[in-house]
């Protein structure tokens, strides 16, 4: 991920605490978004400024005017930041967290690893085994007569019939011959 | 901060001397900037192109209540507890 990508968002978020902050609190708004311009690393960057969403809630919560900035639905997302930020701060928290985290990613994890093999296998040889006996596809709406058992015929329709099953062998097959030989097909 | 009374100090350097992350830290210092414990400033960076950076210090109030919090238990109160086990 690009380090000016992170710095952005770093950022958006500090922008985001400023206003999210109560109006007598601009200083303080002014002194955190100051403050992210003197960090160096753009990760540690992201840390403060997502932990400055949690301040500007904290103290929004304190001042007992919270409820404002949630009627507004673009809040979800720095609040989700800000709450998991005010989580991980807590050692009691921190492993909640870090599971709730996990599990979706643990998810999309194991799809990916079941679609890789699902997509390795479809180029595997497969030998099917030889059919020992007749086998049924399932249902036509009319009866066909089996070309396959016949192969010197055409299909054929049955009239009158609304349901039959359809039947394939292959014609290498010994048993085959003999079936073509059968009086029933004739 | 009680350490260093005579210093003027920025909030990320707190963070990194505390441990306190930034959602901690600054919902305190605002707490105690209204009790009168702290005061703070805007200072000129140190390099150019950089914003100015709000300081913090601990008033002489602020400095008291660090040091009275941070003394150790009196005896007295350890012999009752002693007393209270035993």
């Amino acid at each position: 991920m690009s380090v000016f990508f992170l710095r952005g968002i770093a950022s958006a978020l500090i922008a985001y605490a400023t206003r999210a902050l109560p109006s007598t609190r601009a200083t303080w708004g002014a002194a955190m978004e100051n403050e992210l311009e003197h960090i160096e690393s753009d990760l540690e960057a992201l840390r403060w400024a997502a932990g400055c969403i949690a301040a500007a809630y904290l103290q929004r919560s304190a001042e007992r005017s919270f409820g404002a900035i949630l009627k507004k639905p673009s809040a979800f997302l720095p609040v989700a930041i800000s709450s998991s930020e005010i989580m991980m701060s807590s050692q009691r928290y921190a492993r909640v967290v870090k599971i709730v985290l996990a599990i979706p990613l643990l998810a999309i994890a194991g799809i990916s690893v079941f679609v890789l093999l699902i997509w390795v296998d479809h180029f595997r040889e497969t030998t099917l085994p030889a059919p020992t006996s007749w086998m049924s596809l399932g249902s036509a709406p009319s009866a066909i007569r089996p070309v396959a058992l016949r192969p010197c015929s055409s299909a054929t329709m049955i009239p009158g019939a609304r349901r039959a099953s359809t039947w394939t062998a292959p014609p290498s097959e010994p048993w085959f011959a003999r079936a073509c030989r059968s009086p029933s097909y004739s | 901060m009680a350490r260093q009374a005579g210093l003027w100090q920025y909030g990320y350097e707190l963070s990194k001397q505390t441990g306190l992350k930034s959602g901690t830290l600054y919902p305190l210092l605002i707490r105690l900037s209204d009790q009168g414990l702290l005061e703070s400033k805007w200072q000129e960076p140190e390099r150019l192109g950089k914003p100015p950076r709000h300081a913090y210090k601990l008033t002489a109030s602020g400095l008291a209540l660090a040091r009275e919090i941070a003394a150790p238990e009196k005896p007295v109160q350890r012999r009752k507890f002693a007393g209270a086990t035993t």
